[in-house]
């Protein structure tokens, strides 16, 4: 496991599109951990003028580098504080999507058969889901939380993984090398999780990137939608108070921000990903 | 020790466009057609033909990666069908495999250790001290010396000998009664054949090993097999002691499989009867 | 080939069949009074009994389920709470709307991205390459409704040169008019989020053309080409360029059906009164029949998708056997 971790990052480091990503990725985890720590005011406090009037989206300045909102709430803040529900439900779903989507894979493509038809059904089945839809129904059926998100986006999201990883199980399981395993007396998990499942780590890592970068996507989209955590800031969340507000085009400087920080975050994911993939797959080395 | 009784394995033919044409419904590739064969402890019998003989797959249902249509496979008197029913694990301590391709069998994740001591975790072995003495014992055995240099080593750090040989390795470390070598030293250098060759030859005598070395190369098997037994069209049509087979066949198709046999000085350029220009070996 | 077909069709039908199972169970499965998803409760009581009856919700769940099944099959999807109008009056307008945007804009994408893409991996390598794949993938990475806002911000509000939303002028129309998709005013209206959708989705196919071209390179027909003294040009455009064009083609509609899934997005920012925007407004006002009908419209569109894209896949790589 380590091995792969540091392949990872050998594999990634080489090109200029790479290391790029990775300083930016880094930058991001840390505004995460750190956000809250640094941001200059509560992200849900009026401020207020030396004269004590409300700041009603002033625009940026030495004490707000970002502006205030209609509400008066610090945007440089928000954007801090936002990073964090960004990494987390991007994170918690990709994990979930390669959890799910690499065992359905490795399952349906080693036993094959019966299974294996029984599977790929069900991942067709959920490969005509549409996602965002699909999410905003389930948020507004159960409550708007950051886990029922995580959940429902994870639910849409293993169906590309699995497809993925099962094609790679079925070439990977006529390798002599587990015949080899299963004549010392290896039982089918042992061959699956053993001897198979480290073969196939690396391209459930690319799926992870990619998954990665498209939970980010759609976290936004559906805090920009209004189906996001209501008691939590993110950086969806602070589009979507612009645009109910009436006043996103009086104040770029509330809107623009964290379209640009999801943009970069989103780029820096997709960058590493590629250069990666650009390593493991062999069908794009020569590109 | 090996008695192999009748041995049959028939498929069902490839359901290609050809199934659809009247009369091919239910037709089968008869891959292995009635062999008999037996082979002692420390013994080395060679099965020798071309692509397609059935050699491997003789070798593949001796292990138990296939399963035979019908015959028996008897190891030490028992019925190894019934083994491997009754303890799949036991049976497995039994037979072990060589396999062809070096580079295909071993799994490029792992380490010579994993790869070579994954044999004994399967079995349910727990004591990693154990383990490990096992590992560095059967390196040394097969002559990856010292065994400490390639424990972290993955295939891919290997030359193509010494895959073979963690290949072997990893036969041995369940000290099986009976191995099965097919095609072993096909994929090798010429240079390093013969060292791999006369390892398997060494192995099989000291540890009293029944081996079935499958080969279409019948240059390598006077230095490795005690009998050999000539294999065409899923039957075996010859055979006995090598020296025997070699200077006195009695058959036709091993006549000519003779002839095509390279000869070791380049000087002397043999020409193969027209009959075997086309035949793939 | 017929045989393989029809499997398809089969399994698409399973898959909406399956879909409609699942919203019908998860509309249920509600805390509170579970037929609190059907019937209004803005409605007098004796309305809501007589409705009740109706849709047989006093009934076991099996048997709801079965009526909800042969409704679904009559193109009876209940009645709007907010309305009071039969849900499937309100949706048939919206369906088009919603292709009418994004179909003509994902092949425009796909054209100019093939072609766009080509030119890339043509002139591989330079500084402009490389810039046009950083900002393809920049572009891919903003979120789309962002990108709309942005442009509705630059071009309707500093220049005015576009409309800020909706598919028509409010009031030059009656509600639900045809004759309203043949004026210029619908295609001012148009223009702006066909433009952005355009912009956005174009990313993938240019992305994917290019990497496709490039892997290419390598293979024995290029190089036979080019020792055949065909010039580089020739050779790309020629060779690398179509046979990267098949594999490209067969994402189409499968990308198309996962557009009209995300099309909530770009109809919000417009205020386009497509699907998307009618499931969420339904659902941000309880209206439950109509969210579940727009859903499943968007399902059938995205289910609908796949179907084409795996025939077309079939149709156009020969490699592939209808086993």
């Amino acid at each position: 496991m380590p091995t792969i971790i540091l392949d990872f990052f050998r594999a990634v480091w080489r090109g200029p599109f790479g290391p790029t990503g990775l300083v930016i990725l880094g930058l991001c985890v840390a505004l995460a951990i750190l956000g809250p720590a640094i941001a200059p005011y509560d992200p849900v406090a009026r401020n207020y003028d030396a004269a004590g009037k409300l700041l009603r989206l002033a625009p940026p300045s030495w004490q707000h580098w970002l502006g205030t909102t209609l509400l008066g709430r610090d945007v440089l803040s928000q954007m801090l504080v936002g990073a964090r529900p960004a990494l987390l439900v991007g994170g918690l779903t990709a994990l979930g999507t390669v959890l799910i989507g690499v065992n359905i894979g490795l399952i349906s493509g080693y036993f094959g058969g019966r299974i294996d038809s029984f599977l790929m059904r069900l991942t067709d089945m959920f490969l005509g889901l549409p996602f965002l839809p699909f999410i905003i129904i389930v948020l507004s059926l159960t409550g708007r939380s950051l886990t029922t998100m995580v959940i429902a986006m994870t639910l849409v999201m293993w169906r590309s993984t699995a497809r993925v990883v099962r094609a790679q199980v079925l070439s990977l399981r006529e390798m002599p090398f587990v015949a080899a395993a299963r004549i010392t007396g290896a039982s089918d998990l042992a061959i699956i999780y053993r001897e198979i499942a480290p073969n196939i780590m690396p391209i459930a890592l690319v799926s992870v990137a990619f998954a990665l970068a498209w939970a980010i996507i759609t976290e936004a989209s559906i805090g920009f939608l209004g189906f996001g955590d209501p008691s939590v800031v993110s950086w969806g969340s602070i589009v979507y108070d612009a645009y109910a507000s009436q006043m996103m085009y009086r104040a770029p400087w509330w809107v623009v921000p964290p379209g640009i920080a999801i943009m970069v975050l989103v780029s820096a994911v997709y960058f590493v990903g590629r250069a990666y993939e650009q390593v493991v797959n062999p069908r794009l080395r020569t590109g | 020790m090996i008695d192999v009784r009748d041995l049959t394995k028939h498929y069902a033919a490839a359901a290609g466009l050809r199934s659809l044409l009247p009369g091919r419904r239910g037709a089968v590739t008869r891959a292995v057609e009635g062999v008999s064969f037996e082979i002692g402890a420390g013994e080395v019998l060679g099965l020798v033909g071309e692509s397609g003989s059935g050699k491997s797959t003789t070798g593949r249902l001796l292990v138990g990666l296939e399963t035979p249509s019908s015959g028996t496979i008897r190891i030490d008197g028992s019925d190894s069908a019934a083994a491997r029913a009754r303890d799949k694990k036991a049976f497995h301590r039994q037979v072990q495999m060589i396999f062809q391709d070096p580079y295909g069998a071993l799994n490029p994740q792992h380490t010579v250790e994993e790869l070579v001591g994954r044999p004994l975790l399967y079995q349910g072995v727990r004591d990693r001290a154990k383990v490990a003495a096992s590992v560095r014992s059967v390196l040394a055995e097969v002559g990856l010396n010292p065994p400490e240099s390639y424990l972290a080593k993955h295939p891919h750090q290997l030359s193509g000998g010494q895959r073979q040989r963690v290949c072997i390795a990893r036969a041995i470390i369940l000290e099986p009664r009976f191995l099965v070598a097919d095609e072993p030293v096909s994929m090798l250098d010429v240079s390093i054949k013969w060292d791999i060759v006369r390892l398997l030859k060494r192995l099989a005598r000291d540890r009293g090993i029944a081996m079935l070395y499958i080969t279409h190369d019948l240059a390598t098997v006077g230095a490795v097999c005690d009998r050999l037994a000539i294999m065409y069209r899923g039957r075996i049509v010859e055979t006995g002691p090598v020296e025997d087979v070699l200077s006195a066949p009695s058959d036709t198709y091993t006549r000519t499989l003779i002839a095509a046999i390279p000869s070791a000085d380049p000087d002397i350029v043999r020409v193969p009867p027209p009959a075997l220009q086309q035949a793939t070996l | 080939m017929a045989g393989y077909l029809l499997r398809r069709f089969w399994h698409m039908v399973l898959t909406l069949f399956a879909m409609a199972t699942l919203m019908f169970f998860l509309f249920r499965l509600l805390p509170g009074d579970p037929t609190a998803t059907v019937i209004s409760p803005s409605l007098y009581p004796k309305a809501q009994e007589a409705m009740r009856q109706q849709f047989g919700l006093d009934r076991p769940l099996f048997e709801q389920y079965l009526i909800y099944l042969r409704n679904l099959c009559v193109l009876d999807f209940g009645i709007s709470f907010q309305t009071n109008r039969p849900v499937f009056e309100m949706i048939q307008g919206r369906l088009l709307n919603t292709i009418l945007l994004i179909l003509p804009s994902m092949l425009a994408a796909y054209l100019l991205g093939a072609g766009i893409g080509a030119i890339a991996a043509w002139k591989r390598g330079s500084a402009a390459e490389v810039s046009l794949v950083f900002t393809a993938t920049a572009l891919q990475s903003a979120p789309l409704f962002w990108l709309g806002m942005l442009a509705i911000l630059l071009f309707s509000i500093k220049l005015d040169l576009f409309p800020i939303g909706h598919i028509v002028t409010p009031g030059m129309f009656p509600e639900q008019d045809w004759r309203m998709y043949l004026s210029a005013d619908f295609l001012h209206h148009l223009a702006l989020p066909f433009l952005v959708n355009t912009l956005y989705q174009l990313c993938f196919p240019l992305l994917l053309m290019r990497s496709t071209m490039l892997s290419t390179i390598g293979e024995d027909y290029i190089e036979l080409a080019r020792m055949k003294g065909l010039s580089e040009r020739r050779v790309l455009f020629g060779h690398a360029a179509r046979n990267a064009l098949l594999p490209l083609a067969t994402t189409l509609p499968m990308i198309l059906g996962w557009a009209v899934a995300g099309s909530v997005v770009i109809e919000t920012v417009f205020s386009w009164p497509g699907l998307g925007l009618l499931m969420i407004d339904a659902i941000s006002r309880a209206d439950y029949p109509v969210a579940q009908a727009a859903f499943l419209l968007i399902a059938v569109l995205t289910v609908f998708g796949t179907f084409i894209a795996d025939l077309l896949y079939g149709l156009l790589d020969p490699r592939i056997v209808y086993a």
